[in-house]
């Protein structure tokens, strides 16, 4: 399996970090601050990379700085800092994802999971299944030939509606959809006065496919104008 | 002494007190002044003499003190005069009424050379008796011719001897040697007629004379007509009979008086008064008894030896006296009298200081005695004296401090104006002191009626001293308040005139810019015309006009600088350009200001900031710990655990980790809300698409709790300037507020539409109603402070921060957040503008 290095100053929360990567089976390479995580990823081969961002000695963000120059595992940000700037910082300098603390371990290891199919298998490897009928952003596919939707490999099961719903906004990605032209597209016939019809199954497709429906990274809510699903 | 401070009673009985004991020292001393004053009878004892007795100079014995000196000096004066009328009236010692007297040589007899011849003689008592019945001697009025005719008809009846040669021939047997002399004069006065004798009567001629009605004849028994020659001697006769007759009744008048006191009733004044003319000798004494040998020298020793006398022998000049009437006193006597005698005269006086004889001197002695000297009364006197100067002393330190209060209490006459409680002061006190003299002294020296006088004195003094003190107190008090000199009527003027002299002074400045360049305007303008008329004026006034002009657009400058930084424009700053004197330094006062508040902005401002950074960094070493918790609950959970108290703890363990982990991240909110710490990325979006995702996005957790939507939207889009990410937060806290706090099974009604306002701004108007399951405790004011929750108790979920953010971030996106609450309904209505697209 893959070996995964935690970084953290707080050694309570790498064990437990390491508990549940180890059950998922993983082997987890632990460090304490970035220097030993950079010595770490010199030695071993490791493929994803755990990192908290306040550290002594070296801070997470100059770590990452410095392992990106060598490295393109995914690196995962893990910070007590949960400002929209810090998210964006750290985003911007090379993190592949950023989870704050206090976090659900659930949410966590199932991030873990998705960046690593998509560094081995979506991003490194890569298919050839180029079909006209099969859309994708980031770790989610729709095969609309099959009917089938996979995020991050992962098959997600969707009533007709909901895939409608998704393959519409899939189809056109990056266009804002407000919920009377989604209704109008899936039902077609006009939609007379408000209705909260879609928002519910916008909602239903959101719990299926992310692994934080209120942080979603695929189906966004753009409050008081529509639902979109951006380009990746 | 300590004086402390005493109640009304205790001051007025002190009062009373003073007014009591300087009244009682006045009387005392009133007591003692008319006991010291005695009455006596003077020589004739036809009135009385009083006399002053001082308590301090009375010696013991009466026959050494001025009283009885002075009634000494007095009887030697009675003496001397009684001595020579006894001459006159008395032959041998006895008074003789048929004594003769020479009319001429008595009316005469006070000139230096006693007049010797003699003229016409009348009996003595003839002359009083003609006094006592008529004084003066009655008068007719005759004609000269008449009176000329009548006298020849005298001497025609007494046998007129004719004219020889022109004389007139006397003839009368009058007095032994008269009959010459007669002739010679009338010879002589014959002479002297001679050639002018006619012209002398005819001026004499139509002249009256007067003539006395003859009640008495002289003592031959003729006429006086018959003892004269002429009218003109006539004449002076008859003055010399008048004067004579009224002198004599006077002197007999005083001889009797005399007689009676020295001689005839007992007394203890002896005299004797020895006369020696020659070989002719007189001696006048009521001493005769006394005397057991005579003689001057006998009397002279006789005299000595009595208790007080005097001796005293003009001619020898010897004065001798155990008294103290000095020499030159006696001789004024003397001189008064001296014609009546002659050189060799002896006086001897002495008196009897015994007083064994009931006379003028015993009952002087007897006053003089019983005059008091007093002591007692002088005692006492000095006693209250003493008395009142204490009690006054006391009472001067008293003034002013009542009892139970501060300071100095005034009076309401304290507060009249000094000069005015002055006057009263001095009028009424001395109109009283000379009332009490004037009606005191009145009493004593008119009626004598003592205790008259003594009521009248003890009424005046307590009046004048009562009044003495209520002014004198007043003073004091104004003194020790010190308002004696602030409460002149002049000063007060005083202090106006200052005052108002102060207040120009102080506005000197403005009174000088502003009112030395008027009239300088206006005495310009004033030449101006009188010189050069309206256009020249005109021509001046336009800098004026100018300068006006300017100064106004200053003003203007200053008021526009002063509405920005009213208006919160801080950063605004007045140009100072052009600004001169007053007008600049109210503008860079103006731009101080500004300075000052945006300083306290920024200040505050940077306050909060740190504020929320600090409660964010403290959010961030909370969450650290906060992680490992949830994680290593997460993983008990994962373990087999069979017992199912250690599961029920973890679940408590669970939800409250969870609990920490959602009040860290609202706190963090709130503060960076609050502080406005935070980026707004506003657009237009649609409200009514917002309500249906929220609605969308809640519709299971409110299945959950069986609460029933009843959403009442506008159909077309109600847009609203907003950043749609915070909306959405409110309307989250809003909708979880709802699901929190909702009674299960109820319904929840949701309304959206669009108002319009009277200011014609429309807006965009929601409101979320539901029924409240618990009831609320409180009011819906404190519902959006931060921490506070419906439920007092905190047992719910939640931070207690939702609705403090939600109406935060409405407000600062330029909404309204309201709460209602009206029993168990809660409502929350949110307001934004509505755009229109």
């Amino acid at each position: 399996m893959a070996n995964i290095l935690v970084c953290d100053d707080d050694r309570a929360i790498v064990d437990a970090i390491e508990i549940y990567l180890v059950q998922e089976g993983y082997q987890v390479y632990k460090a304490y601050d970035g220097v030993e995580a950079i010595r770490i990823l010199d030695g071993e081969e490791i493929h994803l990379l755990i990192m908290d961002v306040m550290m002594p000695r070296l801070d997470g963000i100059h770590a990452v700085l410095q392992i990106r120059e060598k490295y393109s595992i995914p690196i995962i940000m893990l910070s007590a800092k949960s400002e929209d700037a810090d998210k964006i910082l750290g985003l911007n300098i090379g993190a592949d994802d950023y989870v704050t603390k206090p976090f659900n371990p659930l949410e966590l290891t199932a991030r873990v999971k998705s960046q690593l199919r998509r560094y081995t298998k979506l991003g490194s490897i890569g298919t050839g299944e180029d079909a006209e009928q099969v859309y994708r952003s980031g770790g989610l596919v729709m095969n609309d030939a099959t009917k089938e939707v996979t995020v991050d490999d992962e098959p997600v099961k969707l009533t007709p509606i909901e895939y409608n719903i998704l393959l519409l906004l899939v189809k056109n990605q990056g266009k804002v959809f407000s919920i009377s032209q989604i209704y109008e597209n899936i039902w077609n016939e006009e939609a007379i006065g408000a209705d909260n019809t879609v928002a519910v199954h916008i909602r239903h497709i959101r719990e299926k496919i992310e692994i934080n429906p209120k942080e979603p990274r695929y189906l966004k809510v753009v409050w008081g104008v529509g639902y979109k699903v951006d380009k990746q | 002494m300590k004086i402390s401070k005493y109640g009304k009673s205790v001051r007025f009985a002190v009062a009373a007190a003073e007014v009591m004991l300087a009244t009682f020292c006045v009387v005392c001393i009133g007591i003692v002044s008319c006991n010291a004053v005695i009455s006596v009878p003077n020589r004739t004892n036809t009135m009385h003499v009083n006399y002053y007795i001082s308590p301090f100079s009375k010696t013991a014995a009466f026959e050494d003190s001025d009283v009885f000196n002075d009634m000494v000096y007095d009887s030697m004066n009675d003496i001397v005069r009684y001595c020579v009328i006894r001459g006159q009236l008395e032959t041998d010692g006895k008074f003789d009424e048929d004594k003769e007297i020479d009319i001429e040589q008595f009316a005469r007899h006070f000139e230096e050379v006693p007049v010797t011849e003699t003229s016409i003689c009348y009996r003595l008592g003839d002359l009083i008796q003609w006094g006592q019945s008529e004084s003066p001697v009655t008068l007719k009025e005759y004609s000269y011719e008449e009176v000329e005719q009548m006298i020849a008809q005298a001497h025609e009846d007494e046998g007129f001897v004719g004219e020889a040669d022109g004389r007139i021939i006397w003839s009368y047997t009058d007095l032994e040697t008269g009959a010459i002399l007669e002739e010679e004069i009338t010879v002589q006065e014959t002479e002297k007629s001679g050639d002018a004798a006619a012209a002398y009567e005819a001026a004499e001629e139509g002249r009256f004379v007067s003539l006395p009605v003859e009640r008495y004849l002289p003592v031959d028994g003729k006429s006086i007509l018959a003892h004269v020659g002429s009218v003109e001697e006539l004449e002076e006769m008859v003055f010399y009979l008048g004067e004579t007759v009224h002198m004599l009744q006077d002197n007999y008048k005083s001889y009797r008086k005399y007689r009676d006191y020295f001689d005839k009733s007992e007394t203890n004044f002896y005299y004797y008064v020895f006369k020696e003319d020659g070989a002719d000798t007189e001696v006048y004494t009521n001493a005769q008894e006394l005397m057991s040998v005579k003689g001057k020298e006998a009397a002279q020793l006789q005299f000595a030896s009595m208790g007080r006398y005097l001796s005293f022998q003009p001619a020898d000049f010897t004065y001798e006296t155990n008294t103290s009437i000095r020499e030159e006193q006696v001789r004024n006597i003397w001189n008064g009298y001296r014609y009546a005698y002659p050189d060799d005269t002896s006086i001897y006086i002495g008196i009897d200081t015994a007083f064994s004889k009931a006379d003028m001197f015993q009952s002087a002695e007897e006053s003089y005695r019983m005059a008091a000297p007093g002591y007692l009364f002088i005692l006492l006197s000095i006693f209250c004296g003493i008395g009142t100067l204490v009690l006054f002393g006391i009472m001067t330190r008293m003034a002013g401090k009542k009892q139970g209060t501060e300071g100095i209490t005034l009076l309401w006459f304290d507060r009249w104006h000094t000069e005015i409680a002055g006057t009263a002061a001095i009028g009424i006190t001395g109109a009283l002191f000379c009332m009490t003299g004037v009606v005191v002294s009145e009493l004593y020296w008119g009626s004598g009626d003592r205790e008259r006088m003594l009521v009248a004195l003890i009424l005046g003094t307590a009046l004048t001293v009562s009044s003495f003190l209520f002014f004198w107190l007043s003073l004091v008090r104004r003194i020790k308040s010190g308002t004696f000199w602030k409460n002149f009527l002049i000063y007060r003027i005083f202090l106006k005139c200052k005052h108002m002299i102060l207040a120009i002074y102080d506005d000197s400045r403005i009174v000088v810019r502003v009112w030395v360049p008027y009239l300088l305007f206006v005495g310009a303008n004033a030449v101006l015309i009188g010189a050069g008329g309206v256009y020249l004026a005109f021509f001046l006034d336009i800098p004026v006009g100018i300068f006006l002009y300017r100064s106004n657009k200053i003003r203007k400058r200053i008021l526009e600088g002063i509405g920005n930084i009213r208006d919160g424009n801080l950063d605004y700053q007045i140009n100072t350009e052009r600004m001169h004197g007053d007008n600049r330094i109210l503008a860079e006062a103006v731009n101080g200001i500004g300075n000052g508040i945006r300083q306290a902005v920024e200040t505050s401002v940077k306050d909060e900031r740190m504020k929320a950074d600090l409660i964010t960094n403290v959010s961030h070493d909370i969450k650290t710990p906060l992680t490992s918790i949830i994680n290593y609950v997460d993983l008990i959970k994962r373990e087999p655990v069979e017992n199912e108290k250690i599961k029920r703890y973890l679940e408590v363990l669970d939800s409250k980790s969870q609990r920490l982990k959602q009040l860290t991240e609202d706190l963090v909110e709130v503060s960076k809300i609050s502080s406005g710490n935070i980026v707004l990325q506003c657009e237009n979006l649609n409200l009514v698409e917002l309500m249906n995702q929220t609605i969308g996005e809640f519709s299971e957790r409110f299945e959950e709790k069986g609460l029933q939507v009843i959403a009442s939207m506008e159909e077309r889009p109600l847009l609203i300037y907003a950043d749609s990410r915070r909306i959405w937060r409110v309307m989250e806290n809003l909708f979880n507020n709802v699901c929190k706090y909702a009674m299960e099974h109820t319904r929840v009604y949701v309304e959206l539409k669009a108002l319009q306002e009277e200011k014609g701004s429309d807006r965009v108007w929601l409101s979320v109603k539901n029924i409240s399951e618990q009831p609320l405790r409180i009011g819906v004011e404190d519902l959006t402070e931060r921490f506070i929750r419906g439920d007092v108790a905190r047992s719910t979920e939640g931070s207690g921060l939702g609705l403090s953010i939600a109406k935060n971030l409405t407000e600062l996106q330029k909404g309204r957040f309201e709460i209602i609450s009206d029993g168990d309904l809660f409502k929350v209505v949110i307001t934004f503008p509505l755009v229109v697209s």
